[in-house]
C-alpha cells in the first residue's frame, strides 16, 4: 500500500448518499422529503379530500321535516336529481344540467375567441406601456364579483347609453332594461372570465417563435393554416391553462347568472345554493354538488389525457 | 428564374439596414451574401423572401416585379437559420406542407415529399417528429421542405451555423451538389467565407448596407477592392506604399514590382500570406525579416515576422524565434487597395 492510498478518505459505506453534491445519510434525506410534502398533504386531507368525503356521504342520507339530515341511506336524492319527483318525472334538473355545461363551453369559447387578439395585442406593445394595457386588464379582475355585477346594472339600465342606442335602432323597446336576459349573463361572465384566459394565452403569445409564423406563410399558407399549424401548437400550453380555468368554474358559477339573467336562468350553482340555503335540503345540495365536481373532474382527466397522450405519441 | 433587386431601401426607425443595394442573380447560379453582422444580408434576403417590405426599390423574379407581393404568393421558398419546422407534424408532413398549402392531392404532395427524403438522403425517417432528429438531419428536413415546392428561387439564411465544423463541410458538398443537379437558383446569406467559397459561383461582400463588392468568388477573394473585403476575406497583410513609376511601389520593406497598375500616388497595398513563400534565393528575395512566432499547421507552417507580416511557408522544418528569412512575393499576388 502507497502512502496516498493510507491518506485517502475511505468511502462511506451504503447508507451515505451524494445529494446536490454533499454527503447525506439516506435515512436524513428521506425524512426530510417526509417533512416537505407532510403539511401541504394534511393541507388537502382537512380541508379538501375530508369535505369531499362527507358530501359524498351526506348525499346519500334523507332530509328531515325540518331541513336536518337523518342518517338514513337512501338512493332518493340520486332519483330526484335524475328527475323522479313526488309529481312523476320531470326534465328540470336535467335541463339545469345541460344548461350550465353549455353556458361554460360558451362562456369559455367566447373569452377565447376574444382572448387571441387581446394576447397578440399585449404582446405587440412596447415594454413602457405594456404594463399599462395588463393592470387596465386586471383592474376588474381586482374588484368584488358583487360590485362589478352591480355596475353591469347599471351600464345595463334602461335610459342608460348603450339601452337608448339598442332602442334607436328598434332592437329593444323604449324604456325596457336589457337585463334580465341571456345576453346580460354572456356580457357578465365574459368580463368575469376573460382575464383567466387571456393572460396564460399572453404569456404563450410572449414566447412564441415567430419563425414558425414565416415558415408557414412561406409554403403558401392562408390565414387559417397559419394559425392552425403556427400559432395553435405554440400557445397550446397557454390556452389548456386558460380553458382549464375558466370552463371549470364557470361551470359551478351562480353569483352573475342569478343577477344578471333573473330567478328563471337556473343554473347548477343556483341550484345547489338554492339547496343548502333556502330550501335547506342539505342531502340533495350534497348530490348536485357531487354531480358537478364529477362533471368538471371528469372534463378535467379528459384533457389531461390528451395531453399526456400528445407527449407520449 | 433570375432575380434583379434594384435600389433596395429598408429602414429600422432610425437605423437603415439596407442603402439602395442593387443585385443581379442569374438564372441556375449559386449566388453568396457574405459580410459580418448587421451588414444588412438577412434584411436583403427577407425582402427578397416576402418576410419583409421593401420601403423603397424593386424587386423582380424573371421579368415579374414581386416587390409588394407577400411571402405565400411568391414561388421563392426558404431554409430558415432556426430550421423552422412544425414540432407536432411528422418528417413527411413538413415536407409535403407547402404542396397541402396549394392544394395539391395528398397522394402526389406524400410521393413528392418521399422523393424528396431520398434527395436529403433521409430515406425511412418520414414517420419522425423533428425533435426525434439530430441538428444535421433537421437542416436537411429543411431544405427537403424548401425544395418540395420546386421554388424558382431557394433562399438559405445561414444554413449551416447551428451544425459542428466537420458536419458543415460535408453538407456544404452535399448542398453545392444538390443546387448543380437540380439547376436551381440558389441565394444564401452567411458570415463564413470559407462557406462562401466553397459553395457559390459568384457571391457579394456587404457593409452596413451596402454592397462592397460584388462578383465571381475568385476574383473576390483575389483581388479585393477595398480595404473592408480584404480584412473580411482575411488577406492579414496591409502595407502603406507609394507609387514610384509605373509598376514599382515604395514600402518599408523596399521597392516592389507590380503587375497590377496602380490607380494612386499613395495608397495600400495587400498581399495574403499564403500568396508568399520563403526562399533561399537571394535573387527571388523580395524582402528580409526575423520570426516571432511560428505556428504549425500540418501541412503549412504560419510565420508571424518581428516587421508585423504574416507569411505562410509549406516548409515543414521548425523556425527558430529570431532566425533570418528571405520573403518572395510573386508580383501579380499584390493587390492595390482603393481606398
Amino acid at each position: 500500500m502507497t502512502d496516498e492510498d493510507k491518506n485517502a478518505p475511505s468511502k462511506p459505506d451504503d447508507s451515505y448518499t451524494v445529494f446536490h453534491g454533499g454527503l447525506v445519510k439516506k435515512k436524513t434525506l428521506s425524512r426530510r422529503a417526509h417533512s416537505f410534502v407532510s403539511p401541504g398533504f394534511l393541507w388537502s386531507l382537512m380541508f379538501l379530500v375530508i369535505p369531499c368525503l362527507a358530501l359524498f356521504v351526506v348525499s346519500f342520507t334523507t332530509r328531515g321535516d325540518y331541513g336536518q339530515i337523518e342518517w338514513a341511506f337512501t338512493w332518493d336524492n340520486l332519483k330526484q336529481l335524475a328527475g323522479f319527483g313526488y309529481f312523476g318525472w320531470s326534465a328540470d334538473n336535467l335541463l339545469i344540467v345541460w344548461r350550465s355545461i353549455q353556458v361554460a363551453v360558451v362562456t369559455t369559447f367566447l373569452c377565447v375567441v376574444l382572448s387571441y387578439p387581446l394576447a397578440f395585442f399585449l404582446a405587440s406593445r412596447p415594454d413602457k406601456s405594456r404594463t399599462v394595457w395588463l393592470t387596465l386588464l386586471l383592474i376588474p379582475f381586482w374588484t368584488n364579483l358583487v360590485i362589478r355585477t352591480y355596475a353591469w346594472f347599471l351600464a345595463l339600465a334602461p335610459n342608460m347609453p348603450l339601452a337608448l342606442l339598442l332602442q334607436d335602432i328598434g332592437a329593444i323597446d323604449p324604456g325596457a332594461p336589457l337585463y334580465p336576459s341571456t345576453f346580460a349573463v354572456y356580457l357578465g361572465m365574459v368580463s368575469m372570465y376573460l382575464p383567466f384566459v387571456a393572460l396564460p394565452l399572453y404569456t404563450a403569445v410572449e414566447k412564441m417563435d415567430w419563425a414558425l409564423v414565416e415558415a408557414a406563410r412561406d409554403l403558401y399558407s392562408g390565414g387559417w393554416r397559419v394559425f392552425r399549424h403556427a400559432i395553435l401548437p405554440q400557445t397550446m400550453p397557454g390556452l389548456s391553462v386558460g380553458i382549464t380555468l375558466t370552463l371549470v368554474p364557470a361551470m359551478g358559477m351562480f353569483v352573475v347568472p342569478d343577477m344578471l339573467g333573473g330567478s328563471r336562468y337556473m343554473l347548477i350553482g343556483n341550484l345547489i345554493q338554492q339547496q343548502f340555503g333556502t330550501s335547506r335540503n342539505w342531502p340533495l345540495g350534497a348530490a348536485l354538488s357531487l354531480v358537478l365536481m364529477l362533471l368538471t373532474l371528469s372534463a378535467l382527466m379528459a384533457s389531461r389525457r390528451r395531453e399526456i397522450n400528445k407527449v407520449e405519441g | 428564374m433570375d432575380l434583379k433587386v434594384f435600389a433596395v431601401c429598408k429602414n429600422y426607425g432610425e437605423v437603415e439596414a439596407l442603402k439602395y443595394v442593387d443585385l443581379k442573380v442569374e438564372k441556375g447560379e449559386f449566388f453568396t451574401l457574405l459580410g459580418p453582422s448587421g451588414c444588412g444580408k438577412t434584411t436583403l434576403l427577407r425582402v427578397i423572401a416576402g418576410l419583409e417590405m421593401a420601403d423603397a426599390g424593386m424587386v423582380m423574379l424573371g421579368g415579374e416585379a414581386i416587390t409588394w407581393k407577400p411571402a405565400n404568393e411568391r414561388p421563392v421558398n426558404t431554409v430558415f437559420q432556426s430550421y423552422a419546422l412544425f414540432p407536432h407534424l411528422t418528417v413527411l408532413e413538413n415536407i409535403s406542407f407547402g404542396l397541402i398549402s396549394r392544394r395539391i392531392p395528398k397522394a402526389e404532395a406524400i410521393a413528392k415529399a418521399k422523393e424528396m427524403l431520398d434527395l436529403v438522403q433521409l430515406e425511412g425517417f418520414g414517420d419522425r417528429k423533428p425533435d426525434q432528429m439530430s441538428g444535421g438531419q433537421r437542416q436537411r428536413v429543411a431544405l427537403a421542405r424548401a425544395l418540395a415546392n420546386e421554388p424558382e428561387l431557394l433562399l438559405l439564411d445561414e444554413p449551416m451555423s447551428a451544425l459542428d465544423a466537420k458536419l458543415r463541410v460535408q453538407v456544404q458538398i452535399e448542398l453545392r451538389q444538390i443546387q448543380q443537379r437540380l439547376e436551381k437558383t440558389f441565394i444564401m446569406v452567411t458570415h463564413d467565407q470559407q462557406e462562401a467559397l466553397t459553395v457559390s459561383d459568384r457571391m457579394a461582400v456587404m457593409n452596413v448596407g451596402e454592397i462592397a463588392q460584388m462578383g465571381d468568388v475568385r476574383s473576390v477573394y483575389d483581388r479585393p477592392k477595398s480595404k473592408f473585403v480584404a480584412d473580411f476575406l482575411q488577406t492579414q497583410n496591409f502595407i502603406d506604399a507609394e507609387r514610384v513609376s509605373d509598376n514599382r511601389v515604395k514600402t518599408e520593406y523596399g521597392e516592389w514590382t507590380v503587375a497590377d497598375d496602380i490607380p494612386w500616388t499613395s495608397g495600400v497595398i495587400t498581399v495574403r500570406p499564403e500568396n508568399m513563400s520563403v526562399t533561399t534565393d537571394t535573387a527571388a528575395c523580395t524582402f528580409k525579416g526575423r520570426v516571432a512566432t511560428s505556428l504549425y499547421r500540418g501541412c503549412y507552417q504560419e510565420l508571424f515576422l518581428d516587421n508585423g507580416l504574416q507569411v505562410e511557408t509549406e516548409s515543414v522544418q521548425p523556425f527558430a524565434k529570431g532566425e533570418e528569412v528571405m520573403v518572395h512575393i510573386p508580383e501579380e499576388s499584390v493587390v492595390m487597395l482603393n481606398d
